[in-house]
């Protein structure tokens, strides 16, 4: 029987060019819509490399403090100091692995081979040998930075694969020294590159923060706020409460003697609401979703009706032939199935062609996809991010996405042809054979 | 004609009930998007208030005062370099060049009692006149020439064209007392055009005065240059930490999500677009195919080709036109809710431009988006309009 409707509907595409280019063209749209936010909200939660375990990663980037006199009115906000990562974050039990990264913002960076007057513009991270653990650097050559060098300081540096091209062409960059700002530093490791669109591990450069004589510096009161971001890797996303009730306790501790409390604005987060939080702002990640969803159900408004309209009209043609057919017993049921079968060819192929369309724009649009805090944190964005790692096919090409467009080309088909077709069925047959466009006007 | 025409929406009321659907949604969506592009191409439009052609930023390291006798001779070797013409120093986040990442502000007024009436400004601190001149940036009192602070008197100050007036009104400003903060009283020695800080914003007003170049620890030095200056000499022969302010407005607008927020938008606009242009045609080739006989009858009876094409083409208008009541009354919706949120549409608590003007604004944008949409649907119409005035009478008479 399904045979049937798949041939009657291959019939029906090929004698209603028109209509059928027209449908395919207006799914096609809808589907490169949906494909393009789901990409969006993949490439901000998804497992890509080095950030191969986001679904069990927590993230604290900030911190609000306020005095706890409440008659005072103050308040201060700012990512956290080396002394409040030490207390509350290294420490924590329940967690698998925990790294801090020094944020260091307004600098021009150069890197080059020393005493060489070639300079190219890096972009640098200061981060802790945990860094290593917490995200899953693939080591070309090398290995890390170790513990000893860390804590000591050393000028000990792991580069991408990228930049030791650049600088020491095909040989080997272990052991050699570059420049950074007129600074030299070791190389111990290169790492495949780093794709620009993620603004957790982007980096040409992986330096000891423990270099840098401003690493211990505090902001405002109490000596809470600081430079520093967090990660946290969990065993399993269920510790999640686990490691912010620890969190919390360990705060307590640490706050129990200061005249000023501090408050994480709701963090640890999870990949999704890290990835929407800007700043040291409270985020509302309901609303965001809210609004993710509306904004969604509107545009896809604009298509859907221009489907059901085409549907409709289409229908109100083939009234003739559905009341015949319904007059030698056919179903409600079976009519239905039929039209979805149709419409389901139409939508798959309108699928496949939203889908090449929405590829092609997201390949081309590397710099779109650019967080813009590391935009910030380059001196030379459009040459820099021409040399990146952009979108890579193992981003495009996974289960979740195909999901994704599935459920895309079913709502699309159930929301434009079954309505319609629902309506018509429910007609009476003798309606249905009478409906003739000679009698209509 | 026009009753005619609305007759025949009326009798195929039930098909046209999805289009004109469509044609409400597409409207207000399309409206909304208009209105951001308005506001970004008037923003646009604005003249900047100074001129970053062939001028170039070199950022230096944090100096301490050990340092700066160091810093003195590679400033030197900069102002020497061949081809640079102008040089000028300032403190990296004073935000006084163009497109600086952080600014400050204070408050002008006339008095120095705190009740006077006073201005939001930005504070701009000038080490030299330089900066006005490596920057263009016109004296109003003296078109041909550029600013002037008075630089032997430190409580000179230069304010923009917006400052001057809102302070001063149609009088002569130079020479007159101004307060900063209430307190400060300063002097103001000269008038200059108003300035954007980015591109896509309105004007900021802002304020020029005097500071001292041997206070800077952070330095950022402006240069402009001439025919003769070589960028890879310079690289060589002083530092690589040197980019055009052309890069850094740019980098800017990426960097604030601007350049994204017009591209999304602008993509979005095509999606609709593409959307109700499709709906048309697909909705009229049906409603023509359908209507055969009477095409056939109507040619058959002497209309000729052209007033059929525009029979159709103007049914597909009128359905647009029937749209616009409705599509205005949810876009007066929208306003009301403070739902619009263009770029740079901010600091509109003056009155002087067209987009601060709501209603005016309102009434513009949705007339283009109405215009807009009207090409777009004609066009439509157009595509069956003409394969249906193609058939010939007799065909079309025996179409069943």
């Amino acid at each position: 029987m399904i045979k049937q409707y798949f041939k009657q509907a291959w019939q029906l595409l090929k004698e209603n060019k028109l209509y059928s280019s027209i449908y395919i063209i207006g799914t096609a749209m809808s589907i490169t819509m949906i494909m393009l936010v789901a990409v969006f909200l993949y490439l901000k939660r998804g497992n890509i490399y080095p950030e191969e375990h986001r679904n069990r990663m927590l993230y604290v980037g900030a911190a609000e403090i306020y005095p706890k006199d409440t008659t005072k009115n103050a308040m201060a906000a700012s990512n956290l100091s080396l002394q409040t990562v030490k207390q509350v974050f290294y420490p924590l039990q329940s967690a698998g692995a925990i790294s801090a990264k020094m944020n260091v913002y307004g600098e021009e960076n150069m890197a080059g081979i020393p005493n060489s007057t070639a300079q190219i513009p890096v972009t640098p991270k200061y981060v802790d040998t945990n860094y290593w653990k917490v995200f899953q650097f693939r080591f070309t050559e090398g290995k890390p930075f170790t513990e000893e060098e860390f804590s000591s300081g050393i000028h000990s540096v792991v580069i991408a694969e990228s930049l030791s091209q650049q600088l020491f062409g095909d040989g080997s960059a272990v052991g050699k020294y570059i420049s950074l700002n007129e600074q030299e530093y070791r190389v111990t490791g290169v790492v495949k590159a780093v794709s620009v669109i993620l603004s957790n591990t982007y980096a040409d450069i992986w330096i000891p923060f423990t270099t840098l004589p401003n690493h211990t510096e505090t902001f405002a009161a109490e000596g809470i706020l600081g430079p520093y971001s967090v990660y946290i890797l969990a065993r399993s996303s269920k510790d999640f409460q686990t490691i912010r009730q620890e969190i919390q306790n360990n705060i307590n501790r640490y706050e129990a003697s200061f005249t000023w409390t501090m408050n994480l604005l709701g963090q640890p987060d999870n990949a999704i609401t890290h990835a929407f939080r800007k700043g040291n702002m409270p985020l509302d990640m309901n609303k965001i979703k809210r609004i993710f969803v509306l904004l969604l159900l509107v545009f896809m408004l604009v298509p859907i009706l221009n489907l059901s309209g085409l549907n409709s009209s289409r229908m109100e043609k083939r009234m003739g032939e559905l009341g015949v057919r319904k007059a030698f017993g056919a179903s409600s049921t079976t009519l239905i199935q039929q039209v979805f079968v149709e419409n389901l060819m139409l939508t798959v192929l309108g699928g496949v062609m939203g889908l090449t369309v929405s590829y092609i724009i997201i390949v081309l649009s590397k710099q779109w996809l650019v967080p813009s805090s590391i935009f910030f944190s380059m001196s030379y964005p459009s040459a820099q991010i021409g040399h990146s790692v952009g979108i890579t096919t193992q981003m495009l090409f996974n289960m979740e996405m195909f999901v994704w467009v599935f459920t895309g080309i079913l709502l699309v088909n159930v929301l434009s042809a079954i309505v319609p077709a629902y309506r018509f069925s429910k007609r009476e047959i003798i309606h249905s054979l009478y409906d003739n466009d000679n009698y209509k006007y | 004609m026009l009753y005619h025409i609305l007759k025949q929406i009326w009798a195929q009321r039930k098909r046209n009930i999805w289009i004109f659907a469509e044609l409400l949604v597409g409207f207000v969506l399309v409206w909304y998007i208009v209105d951001y592009a308005f506001v970004v191409i008037h923003n646009l439009s604005l003249k900047q208030g100074y001129n970053v052609e062939n001028t170039y930023r070199i950022n230096h390291k944090d100096i301490s005062e050990e340092e700066k006798e160091e810093f003195r001779i590679f400033y030197d070797k900069i102002r020497l370099f061949p081809g640079v013409e102008k040089a000028f120093l300032t403190r990296r986040f004073s935000g006084t060049t163009p497109f600086a990442n952080s600014s400050s502000s204070t408050r002008i007024g006339r008095d120095s009692t705190e009740s006077a009436e006073s201005f939001a400004v930005q504070r701009k601190p000038v080490t030299s006149n330089n900066y006005f001149e490596i920057f263009k940036v016109h004296s109003i009192l003296h078109p041909s020439s550029f600013g002037k602070l008075d630089v032997a008197n430190p409580k000179s100050i230069v304010l923009t064209a917006d400052v001057a007036r809102a302070l001063l009104g149609e009088e002569n400003a130079i020479g007159k007392s101004v307060f900063i903060d209430g307190k400060e009283e300063y002097i103001v020695s000269d008038i200059v055009n108003r300035q954007k800080r980015y591109t896509y914003e309105k004007h900021r007003p802002a304020i020029f005065y005097n500071a001292k170049e041997s206070d800077v620890l952070e330095p950022e030095i402006a240069i402009r240059v001439g025919n003769n200056f070589s960028l890879e000499h310079f690289k060589k022969e002083i530092t690589s930490s040197i980019v055009t302010y052309k890069e850094v407005g740019e980098k800017m607008d990426i960097a604030m999500g601007v350049s994204n927020d017009i591209r999304i938008r602008f993509g979005l606009m095509i999606f609709f677009l593409l959307n109700i242009a499709l709906g048309v045609i697909g909705t009229l080739w049906f409603r023509i195919a359908s209507r055969r006989n009477e095409i056939g009858v109507r040619m058959a009876m002497g209309s000729d080709r052209h007033t059929l094409r525009w029979q159709l083409i103007s049914e597909a208008l009128a359905l647009l036109t029937l749209v616009l009541l409705p599509a205005i009354c949810i876009n007066f919706a929208v306003v009301q809710a403070d739902l619009l949120n263009a770029i740079g549409d901010y600091y509109s608590d003056s009155n002087e431009y067209i987009i601060d003007n709501t209603w005016l604004r309102f009434l513009l944008t949705n007339l283009i988006t109405y215009v807009f949409l009207a090409v777009i649907v004609a066009f439509s119409a157009w595509i069956p309009a003409r394969q249906a005035s193609k058939v010939h009478p007799v065909e079309a008479l025996r179409d069943e």
